[in-house]
């Protein structure tokens, strides 16, 4: 089993502690198909150094390509990723330092991704800040702004971050329309990308260069059927191709005929969508 | 113009030809090209028209400017095409039509052809008497696709910061693989055959003309241009029987949309208006784009889309990353100034910054006659000027260009979408986009008002911190001898149980002190009209109702609304007499409303905003939740009916929602749909505001 490895850092002058960073994410070597536009909008955003650059924020519905956008985006710059997710028991110590007791009595302090990604010069990715409550986030204020500091009341520091850190931070447009983030956040979080589904030919390439299916008549007729989608995203497209794949495999029909393809596809569409209710 | 470095023309040799190669439609070289009349009075302005325009045309083109038109010759037999009628409202169409192929000559005030044809009438004022000899020196040709037309246009205000010179050189490189030979050849040969004659008589000549062509005459004229001169004056092709020139206006936005009237029309215009009072030399377009951010930011802000300064700073410093990222000095409307204005700032902003930069004054009918843009059966642009139709492809404003026009709603129903309406017996109902909206903003009240009803709580350190370290509980047990940490925790509060099953009434408060105009309520079944059994869902007073255009749309605008049972409606295709029936038994009896509170007697005490919170708490089951300005107060009888009933107001300030959602909750439409629980019919989103939130 792989767990994140966690290394000391002395903070603090006057009381210094010892903290514990969690090492950077890692980044799947998946192949970035699509969005060009949006690299080079989120690129234009962390252009510059230190308080030059703007954070971020990427807005869409679920399984459009924010994640991945990220990871391509730390690819490029060949920066280390650290990634927060927001959820609703969310606390603000969670994101500057938190302590736990270890050896009984010993209390151990451990940072945050953001406070590594801020020490460490990486990229820190919030993913769903929509769903974090808005106290837990009051802490960014001064990360996003041109202060560009941490403090953790509980391990007693402050904590500036490095020249090269960047942020950014993606929510669902659901989130997003249901009252958005605290006002001080969607001020700091800016420029904010909109990001739609993919045309369905770009959703097909994206599945078919993830699931690795080259099965020309089964992409063929899984093209049709997506060219009929106005809004299927790639992650639905990759786990509807994957799972034709897989049913093709097991009822080990080695040359797809159109017709098996068609029922195939219906078969697994209606487990994916509101039919097989 | 800032100081320009260098003169604004290129003079050829030591001759008296000094040329202003330019790229159409884009406003400095028009600004260049004025500047250069206003330095040196020429005697000749030789331009890249053709020389089949008469004199008396060249005239009329000069004196159309600054409005937004087109000159539309034709060329090539007549052809039979099939249009597509979109209504019967222009009977006098027929199916069938000859069409001739369009040659448009656009004639806007950012082109330098079109500022060379006005210098005399415009700089009248600094040269007494100038009567230049204006000529036309092209010669006529079929529009053609030429290699490199799909480059992105390059920012015009490099001359401005290089000099003329230089940007020339650098077109030379981009422009490689853009000529179309041996079409051009010839062009350019004739060009220069009347550039060299100018030369031989010792005048002095502005020559203006497209970038691409100046090299080449240069070169031809290097070569030989005594040869040149001798070359006898080509005659003015014969026009061919039964044509003729039309003077068309085009309006301003569909002008900018081909790609005619520079980045801003805006800008183009605050130029149009420093060249009548005289500060044209001054003007630079970068300083006038960023007067018409100030401007915009003004307006957003009296329209209730204000931008704050840091959002502001975050814009400029988006917008100049993007500029230096596409190689420009000035921004392309969509593509730079909207798209930071609207990822920065706001989408209503940006929208308002995008009406600002397109105004820009509709042509004058009586100058030109009108058109109208038809499409062909096999998907060609035809237009109709008079009785005469052209085959029309419009100039291609660059790849990436992303230009787009705002989206204006239809004034009127086409036909079949008024005989669809006529032949069903439709009825009301509310619109799906907004009822999504109300459902989101309802799940974000009841979100924060559970979020009010919980208490912190100081609990001994184990793991977690929870909100964080509560010092004072901490400080207290040590100090009775106990050496624990503590930490807040939030727990929902004991004496006021859960707070909401999702169903309490919710008053939104958007304009309290609006002279209410109208008001009614919705009910559930709404679209079966059974008014025996029917149970109301929401109240509304409004300031303003209107029916938009002839679509029957109703429209309102909402001063303040009680939600009773709307929200909790399934949406879409969803709804049907079950499903509905089914959310209305789920209320308790005394919980549902079946009399509008203006005509109940119990709550003939309470007025205006009182009155709606008060016909919440009768229907309430132990709290209501009212969203308003933190600084509306709500009356002591309609608290004290509320104490009387156990009814909790819970108070919710207006910041915790998005202004635009706010807003836009605030206009409420019933649309026609076209059986009873159908969804509207589609063509009801034309007319009907967008909800983005």
């Amino acid at each position: 089993m792989h767990a994140k490895r966690f290394a000391s850092v002395v903070l603090g002058e006057d009381h210094p502690v010892a903290v514990l960073l969690p090492e950077p994410d890692p980044l799947p070597q998946s192949r970035f198909i699509g969005h060009e536009g949006f690299l080079a909008r989120c690129e234009a955003a962390w252009f510059g150094e230190g308080s030059e650059a703007l954070h971020f924020r990427l807005v869409g519905p679920p399984g459009v390509g924010k994640n991945e956008l990220v990871y391509e985006l730390a690819r490029r710059r060949q920066q280390p990723l650290y990634i927060v997710q927001g959820h609703e028991e969310l606390m603000p110590e969670d994101l500057a330092c938190t302590a736990r007791l270890a050896d009984g009595q010993r209390v151990e302090y451990v940072g945050s991704p953001l406070l590594a990604a801020m020490l460490r010069g990486g990229i820190c990715f919030f993913d769903e800040i929509g769903k974090a409550p808005s106290r837990a986030l009051s802490l960014l204020a001064s990360v996003l702004d041109d202060r560009r500091t941490l403090t953790s009341v509980l391990a007693g520091f402050t904590v500036r971050a490095h020249s090269a850190f960047r942020f950014c931070a993606a929510m669902n447009d659901g989130d997003a329309s249901a009252g958005g983030l605290p006002s001080f956040l969607d001020e700091r979080l800016r420029p904010a990308f909109t990001m739609g589904y993919p045309s369905p030919a770009q959703a097909v390439a994206i599945a078919a260069s993830r699931t690795g299916v080259q099965d020309s008549a089964l992409l063929d007729r899984f093209r049709a059927w997506a060219a009929s989608q106005k809004t299927l995203s790639p992650r639905r497209a990759i786990g509807l191709l994957g799972y034709l794949a897989r049913m093709r495999d097991m009822h080990a029909l080695d040359d797809v005929t159109p017709s098996a393809a068609k029922r195939l596809i219906e078969e697994v569409c209606a487990v994916f969508t509101d039919r097989a209710a | 113009m800032r100081t320009l470095p260098g003169d604004p023309w290129i003079r050829y040799r030591d001759t008296g030809l000094y040329a202003v190669p330019g790229i159409h439609h884009r406003l400095v070289f028009a600004q260049l090209v004025l500047e250069a009349c206003r330095r040196k009075r020429f005697d000749v302005i030789a331009v890249e028209l053709p020389g089949s325009l008469s004199a008396d045309w060249l005239k009329r083109i000069a004196g159309f400017a600054p409005a937004t038109g087109m000159l539309l010759d034709s060329y090539g037999a007549r052809e039979q095409v099939r249009l597509v009628q979109e209504d019967d409202a222009d009977a006098a169409h027929p199916r069938r039509v000859l069409a001739r192929n369009g040659l448009a000559l656009p004639i806007t005030p950012a082109d330098s052809i079109i500022a060379a044809l006005r210098c005399p009438r415009l700089l009248a004022p600094h040269w007494k008497d100038w009567q230049p000899e204006v000529v036309a020196v092209d010669m006529a040709h079929a529009p053609v696709e030429r290699p490199a037309s799909r480059l992105r246009v390059m920012d015009d205000y490099e001359v401005a910061v290089r000099g003329l010179s230089a940007f020339q050189e650098r077109w030379n490189e981009a422009w490689l693989g853009g000529r179309v030979d041996p079409l051009d050849g010839l062009r350019e040969r004739r060009m220069a055959s009347h550039l060299a004659r100018f030369i031989a008589q010792g005048q002095d000549v502005l020559f203006v003309c497209g970038a691409g062509h100046w090299h080449p005459i240069t070169r031809l004229l290097d070569d030989d241009m005594p040869g040149l001169a001798a070359r006898r004056s080509p005659a003015t092709a014969p026009r061919g029987a039964g044509r003729r020139l039309h003077l068309v206006n085009v309006d301003p936005r569909v002008a900018w949309l081909w790609g005619w009237l520079d980045d801003i029309p805006a800008v183009v215009w605050e130029y149009e208006r420093a060249c009548v009072t005289g500060t044209s030399a001054s003007w630079d377009k970068r300083e006038a784009t960023r007067r018409l951010v100030t401007a915009g930011v003004g307006c957003a802000q009296r329209d209730r889309h204000p931008a704050s300064l840091r959002r502001l700073a975050k814009m400029d410093r988006y917008g100049r990353v993007l500029l230096a990222a596409a190689g420009r000095w000035t921004p392309e409307l969509d593509n730079h100034l909207i798209h930071s204005a609207e990822t920065c700032v706001s989408r209503g902003f940006a929208r308002r910054l995008k009406e600002l930069s397109l105004e820009y004054p509709a042509g004058r009918s009586d100058a030109g006659q009108s058109f109208r843009l038809l499409e062909t059966k096999d998907g060609r642009l035809a237009l109709r000027v008079g009785d005469e139709y052209f085959l029309f492809k419009p100039v291609d404003p660059g790849v990436g260009s992303g230009r787009r026009l705002p989206l204006r709603a239809a004034q009127r129903l086409t036909a079949p979408e008024r005989v669809a309406l006529t032949k069903s017996r439709w009825v009301y109902r509310d619109w799906p986009p907004e009822q999504a909206l109300h459902n989101r903003l309802l799940a974000r009240a009841r979100l924060l008002a559970h979020r009010q009803s919980r208490d912190d709580v100081a609990r001994p350190f184990t793991a977690g911190m929870g909100h964080g370290v509560s010092v004072r509980h901490t400080l207290r047990a040590w100090a009775a001898g106990r050496p624990d940490a503590y930490v807040r925790h939030a727990r929902p509060r004991r004496h006021d149980p859960p707070a909401c099953d999702g169903r309490c009434p919710v008053v939104w408060i958007l304009d309290a002190t609006a002279p209410i105009v109208t008001r009614f309520h919705g009910y559930v079944p709404r679209e079966a009209h059974s008014y025996r059994s029917r149970c109301i869902s929401a109240f509304y007073w409004t300031k303003g109702a209107h029916e938009l255009g002839d679509s029957h749309i109703q429209q309102y605008s909402v001063a303040y609304t009680v939600s009773l049972m709307r929200g909790l409606m399934p949406p879409g295709q969803r709804r049907n007499a079950a499903t509905v029936a089914s959310v209305v038994g789920s209320f308790p009896p005394h919980r549902r409303a079946t009399i509008a509170p203006w005509d109940d007697a119990s709550l003939r005490a309470f007025h205006g905003c009182d009155l709606a919170v008060a016909s919440a708490v009768k229907y309430a089951g132990d709290h209501v939740i009212v969203v308003s300005r933190s600084s509306h107060g709500i009356g002591a009888e309609v608290e004290s009916f509320a104490r009387d009933r156990r009814v909790r107001i819970i108070r919710l300030r207006r910041d915790g929602f998005e202004p635009s959602a706010l807003e836009r909750l605030g206009l409420d439409h019933n649309v026609p749909a076209p059986t009873h629980w159908g969804l509207p019919f589609e063509w009801c989103g034309r007319f009907i505001p967008e909800v983005e939130c």
